[in-house]
């Protein structure tokens, strides 16, 4: 039997559905404002340099005693947890009782090219838990890592476990060289000396292109064809350019930073084999023995859930809790199952811990 | 973009088309009259047609322009196999004519995929530098015969004054044809891609033969072949070649241009302009000072290693002063144990007296350091006092820490009187580690007298604890 059965009928019929949707796009996009997002209110509690930490403001008084504060990526602008008032992983921890602060890391640039792992970790992270913890008046905190973010957190907490009361890790990469990476396959034998002293910072549009070369067909192309159906829809409309915005505004990689997580995490695998170093401090996970949440996503393309899975073997917690959420690495933040999964599981894990 | 989807041209097809099918259609029981409904690819197409179509401006129109040419690959489809049913298409079959139409003769339409890396890493130029991908191509126009002729000689040792240019300009030419070689061996991975995606569709096409599980719409074909493209991608992407291969094209670029940054800077130098070097040469000191700096300030306002110290040294003393209380009182009252939270909130106000105590004696920048630490530090009571006497009992680990306690205060406190009276035998004045240890010695001899003020809380201690300690 042959594998099509299109009929003309129907095929018509669905290219005129296309040129419907393209019409009515060309009125809707005439109406949509600029681009908004980040829909909680919040104050800023500290600032350094570029970096800014923040306190976001819930419809109520935190029921928390110990702040949570959220180490967020380099590579990608913070505002995905709080994104819009329906995909907000902030909005639904404040809803639930928790205190919440975040680290925005700012858009580095050339001053910022010198910045090491060590800067950053052991710097910019710990002087804004200290920030935190005076705010609250505790002395330790929550600390919650997300992506690359986590990987730090992990390294911070190894550090100073004294100032960490509960981590939480979301989609972090941990073993770096499952078979499934394939941002590590493609960085594994790559000159990371050669490519940072030539190029200084790494521009974001190479990041970018980077991420999008993981799914090229699906990411490049299916996408725009989904955006289609979507085109006479201003609210959906609105959505996915919202999405759009965040992911191609990502700051640029300051240049020393870039060169030892490429070496020491992506290369060297170092989180999991051991010799991680940051300036003066050895990094050994072992050292983690704070109660530890691992929230990854199974059908993550950029951390393989293997990566994040990998944790469990290589802390020194005895009070270790993973789960494993059906979705993305996007959709553990924006999707409709994430708003109602995720904070709640953080909330109640936190809480016994309290 | 040449290759991208003429948006015009798909609409004048498409309503030529339309116009076909209504008039082959008509008079069909089956279909329903094409005729009577409105035909928007008119508008549509009038629109697009027009040089300026969109009142809202040009922004709008590159907004559509851009979406269209993410779905030029299923729009492609959607109208070559259109073209096939029509009877319009150049190829036997509508599949073929499809597939030719979505890009997939190539694997992926070439304006994104005829080499995505290359273009990637073309694609990001130097602030203020011309792009990298202009510039290969004026390369591989202009000098690329010349060097291919003149390989050979590349290796050729220079001589005389003006030997270093000369191995300058070899070693550009040798950096430039490196790349175009590794990036010929990535274009003929990619074309393997090509050929492998195009194995796997036609096998998730032998599986759709069952009935029930055909292909029904363009929709449905684009996604089948978007999986089996992708597919096929992973798997070189994920493999050892392809590794290898990329971080060869990724090494050679970055060769290329760091040589031609090296001879802009040679030229900027002559011309006394400062260079990106320079800059960065500036930009490492600058931030090996700050860090310098900062690390100087945090150690002298009482650096976390310092705070760490004194904190563990008020517990143990803390510990010690409780030890004595025991030996003092060996039956504390009830209401004292039951008072053991209340207890730890009268103790902010020693630490207080305490820094005034030790800053005297002191003098210089140690002294200066030690008041701020102090005064950050927890009240040295708060983790044994805060805890009921009974509840530190009742935990195995809770009591080898107070008995641990116990024996380390004991050393801490004979080592800082055995300091505090060497000192003072010396004459000297105290630095700032000999004034905390005076500080901590006197403590210990009022600690008897003051213990008993701790069991009773005062006013001003009970509004602090209510408001928060810190």
């Amino acid at each position: 039997m042959d594998p099509l059965n299109i009929e003309p009928f129907k095929l018509f019929e669905e290219a005129q559905k296309v040129q419907k949707k393209i019409m009515a796009g060309m009125q809707v996009l005439r109406t949509l404002d600029e681009v908004d997002f980040g829909c909680t209110e919040k104050e800023e509690v500290y600032r350094e340099d570029k970096l800014v930490v923040y306190r976001f403001r819930g419809e109520r008084e935190p029921t928390a005693e110990t702040p949570t504060l959220i180490v967020y990526a380099l590579v990608n602008r913070p505002y995905m947890v709080d994104l819009q008032e329906d995909k907000s992983l902030v909005r639904n921890l404040l809803a639930q009782g928790e205190d919440v602060y975040l680290i925005d890391w700012g858009y580095p640039d050339l001053a910022d090219r010198w910045l090491t792992l060590d800067d950053y970790i052991n710097g910019y992270i710990r002087r804004s838990v200290d920030a935190v913890a005076k705010k609250a008046g505790v002395k330790k905190i929550n600390v919650l890592g997300i992506c690359q973010g986590g990987a730090f957190s992990l390294c911070f907490t190894a550090i100073h476990p004294h100032k960490v009361k509960n981590l939480i890790t979301m989609v972090t990469p941990v073993d770096f060289h499952t078979p499934d990476n394939m941002l590590s396959n493609w960085t594994r034998n790559m000159d990371a000396d050669l490519f940072v002293n030539t190029i200084g910072n790494v521009p974001a549009d190479l990041m970018n292109w980077c991420y999008l070369m993981l799914k090229p067909m699906r990411l490049l192309q299916q996408k725009y064809v989904g955006m289609v159906d979507i085109l006479d829809n201003k609210a959906e409309l609105e959505n996915f350019l919202r999405m759009e915005k965040w992911i191609f505004d990502s700051p640029d990689q300051a240049g020393e930073a870039f060169r030892q997580f490429m070496r020491d995490f992506y290369q060297g695998n170092k989180l999991v084999r051991g010799g991680l170093k940051l300036g003066k401090h050895k990094v050994d996970l072992k050292n983690i023995t704070v109660p530890v949440l691992n929230i990854f996503a199974e059908q993550d393309h950029l951390v393989p859930p293997d990566s994040s899975r990998a944790l469990k073997g290589v802390i020194g917690s005895k009070d270790y809790t993973q789960i494993a959420f059906k979705g993305g690495h996007i959709g553990i933040y924006v999707s409709s199952r994430a708003q109602r999964e995720v904070p709640p599981a953080i909330h109640d894990w936190l809480r016994a811990r309290a | 973009m040449s290759e991208l989807l003429d948006v015009g041209q798909w609409a004048k097809n498409w309503e030529a088309m339309a116009r076909q099918a209504q008039a082959a259609m008509s008079g069909n029981p089956g279909m329903p009259a094409w005729s009577s409904a409105p035909m928007p690819g008119s508008a549509w197409m009038e629109n697009m047609t027009k040089v300026s179509p969109f009142a809202g401006g040009k922004q709008q129109s590159e907004a559509i322009e851009h979406l269209l040419a993410g779905a030029q690959g299923y729009l492609g489809m959607l109208q070559s196999l259109a073209n096939g049913v029509m009877g319009q298409g150049a190829g036997s079959s509508p599949l073929a004519d499809a597939l030719a139409g979505s890009g997939f003769a190539g694997a992926f339409p070439a304006s994104a995929m005829g080499n995505p890396f290359a273009a990637a890493i073309r694609g990001f130029g130097s602030q203020g530098a011309r792009g990298f991908e202009q510039m290969m191509e004026q390369f591989a126009t202009a000098a690329g015969p010349m060097f291919d002729k003149a390989k050979g000689a590349l290796q050729m040792p220079a001589f005389g004054p003006l030997r270093e240019k000369q191995e300058n300009l070899q070693k550009t030419a040798q950096v430039f044809i490196d790349y175009q070689e590794q990036s010929a061996r990535h274009d003929r991975l990619m074309l393997k891609v090509a050929e492998q995606s195009f194995a796997r569709f036609q096998l998730k096409l032998a599986e759709r033969e069952e009935p029930g599980r055909q292909i029904d719409s363009a929709r449905g074909l684009y996604d089948l072949w978007v999986d089996a493209a992708e597919e096929a991608y992973a798997e070189i992407a994920l493999s050892e070649e392809f590794r290898e291969i990329y971080a060869a094209v990724v090494d050679a670029q970055m060769r290329v241009r760091q040589q031609v940054q090296g001879e802009i800077e040679r030229f900027c130098n002559q011309l006394g302009m400062p260079t990106r070097s320079e800059v960065n040469s500036i930009g490492e000191r600058l931030q090996a000072l700050r860090r310098e700096f900062r690390s100087e300030r945090e150690n002298a306002g009482g650096g976390e290693a310092l705070q760490e110290e004194v904190a563990e040294l008020r517990r143990e003393l803390a510990a010690l002063k409780a030890a004595r209380e025991e030996g003092a009182k060996p039956q504390a009252s009830p209401a004292r144990v039951a008072a053991g939270k209340t207890a730890k909130t009268s103790k902010p106000a020693r630490p207080a007296k305490r820094t005034r105590v030790a800053r005297h004696p002191a003098s210089g920048k140690a002294a200066k350091a030690s008041v701020p630490a102090r005064a950050q530090v927890e009240p040295p009571a708060r983790s044994v006092a805060s805890k009921p006497a009974a509840a530190q009992e009742s935990t195995p680990t809770s009591g080898h820490r107070e008995q641990r306690r116990k024996s380390t205060a004991g050393k801490a406190q004979r080592k800082a009187v055995a300091v505090t009276k060497s000192r003072a035998a010396k004459g000297k004045k105290t630095a700032a580690s000999g004034s905390f240890a005076a500080s901590i010695a006197r403590f210990a001899r009022k600690s008897k007298s003051t213990a008993a003020s701790t069991a009773v809380p005062g006013p001003k201690e009970k509004a602090s604890k209510q408001g928060g300690s810190r």
